[in-house]
């Protein structure tokens, strides 16, 4: 079995191969698990602890043995959550109601969608790349149901499968085929896939994470009107060989809440569709700007992750974020490569960069903060 | 594997630091500190790409009408609201 180690903040930070998945330790559990994974015996394991730490027997006998579970669970692949085609998918299966060209820079894309309700999961945030003078691509997506599942296929090849529910993997599959389509790479070349929107300031990349409704998009717009350059929204790209951050044309997508501070802004978005999505109950309008139109290939430095969390009345509370703290927020909520020398890239990619929280309710104080931090360390 | 093996050689020296420590953990409540939940956190980032964009238009919201009757995207600040009902996809 492989494993990855580093250390952060005084904790420590173990990686399986096996499993692909992450441990956060405190340097007492750290010294047993290593112990363990060495192959020491439980007995001489119990006896150190007794002798390093002044347990009673029956208290290290205990611990060593949570922390055994522990390993078991932690080399142990989880199931679920797969996207892989399943045996009885097949291609052609579908009927396509509607066909949309897409042109971006010297790709043309065509993707077939089974109705209009399947358009309605991916076109809204590429729309303005349709390109309704093209009558042929060179690349076919095709998005249809078999079986009560979606299908998604690109270029006759089968590259996910899933239930009803799982919307969310059907777009992130396509916007991986596309990322690799537009950077002609494959996905062995990526790092991660953070749940983040990228801005630039030309020279480095900040990444803005945080939950679903933190108000990262809204911070973004915010900040691209400030002159600032989007690179993604929603998922952020970093390649495993420069560690850098890509660019991506998915449009930004507006809730209703953030329309009344955004359209004096975007006055576009007045008049943009809405959207409504019934299970979460959110109205969206997605946003583009004319600079949008002609999209630029970009992939630049990291500079800094910040976690962002819009809270009423909170005004601005910017301070660095713990990294063990950060690193419990960010993966759960990423895709990070399961490949053993993506992963090590990812661990020192994350420690080198710093990590902050920014708690804002105050446009006008977040603007200039996001400004400061862009122009120097704040910490 | 080398990095075990740097490990395990490097227990001895780690001896005098850990002595500190017990102290320290002793003062804080040792029991609490070495239990599973008071000292590891696993986590599994996700297997797959995954929008958090809200991905239900229309989606599992039809009862049964033909295709025509899907609302679809309409001009200039049209709500798209498919119409409620069931989670099948058909």
């Amino acid at each position: 079995m492989a494993f990855i180690e580093r250390s952060a903040e005084g904790k420590k930070i173990i990686w399986s191969e096996n499993s692909n998945r992450y441990l956060l330790l405190e340097e007492h559990a750290f010294e047993v698990m290593m112990r363990l994974i060495a192959g020491v015996p439980d007995v001489e394991i119990v006896q150190w602890c007794i002798e390093s730490y002044g347990l009673p027997h029956r208290e290290g006998n205990r611990f060593v043995g949570e922390v055994r579970d522990m390993l078991n669970q932690f080399t142990t692949a989880e199931s679920g959550e797969s996207p892989g085609p399943r045996q009885n998918a097949k291609i052609g299966a579908g009927r396509f109601a509607v066909t949309k060209f897409y042109q971006i820079n010297d790709l043309s894309i065509r993707v077939d969608y089974e109705n209009e309700r399947m358009k309605t999961l991916i076109h809204p945030r590429f729309a303005h790349l349709e390109s309704a003078g093209l009558q042929s691509a060179n690349n076919l997506f095709q998005l249809y149901r078999q079986d009560q599942e979606w299908v998604l296929t690109f270029n006759g090849e089968i590259k996910g499968q899933w239930n009803p529910d799982q919307g969310g993997l059907v777009i992130g599959r396509f916007f991986v085929e596309l990322l690799n389509l537009i950077y002609r790479k494959t996905e062995d070349e990526w790092m991660a896939v953070f749940h983040a929107s990228s801005l630039s300031d030309g020279r480095k990349v900040m990444l803005f994470a945080g939950e679903s409704g933190s108000g990262k998009t809204t911070l973004s717009a915010l900040m691209v009107s400030h002159g600032y350059l989007l690179l993604s929204d929603d998922l952020v790209p970093v390649d495993a060989r420069l560690r850098h951050a890509f660019s991506f044309p998915a449009a930004l997508s507006v809730k209703s809440r953030a329309l009344d501070l955004l359209s004096p802004v975007f006055p576009g978005l007045k008049s943009a569709d809405e959207f409504f999505y019934p299970e979460t109950d959110k109205k969206v309008r997605y946003l583009t700007t004319d600079g949008w139109h002609g999209f630029r290939r970009i992939n630049l430095p990291c500079k800094a992750i910040v976690f962002v969390k819009f809270r009423e009345h909170s005004g601005l509370i910017l301070e660095r974020m713990p990294k063990d703290f950060a690193f419990q927020q960010l993966v759960p909520d990423s895709w990070i490569s399961p490949l053993a020398q993506n992963a090590e890239k990812f661990l020192d990619w994350f420690l080198s960069m710093p990590t902050y929280q920014l708690t804002y309710s105050d446009n006008d104080q977040m603007v200039p903060a996001i400004k400061k931090l862009f122009d120097h360390d704040l910490f | 594997m080398d990095w075990m093996k740097e490990k395990k050689s490097g227990f001895d020296k780690k001896e005098e630091k850990l002595l500190d420590r017990r102290k320290a953990l002793i003062k804080a409540g040792k029991y609490a500190l070495f239990t599973a939940a008071g000292s590891m956190l696993l986590l599994s980032p996700r297997k797959a790409v995954a929008s958090s964009f809200p991905t239900d238009p229309g989606w599992g919201h039809h009862n049964n009408q033909p295709e025509s009757a899907v609302p679809s995207c309409g001009n200039g600040g049209t709500s798209v609201e498919p119409p409620a009902g069931n989670k099948d996809l058909a």
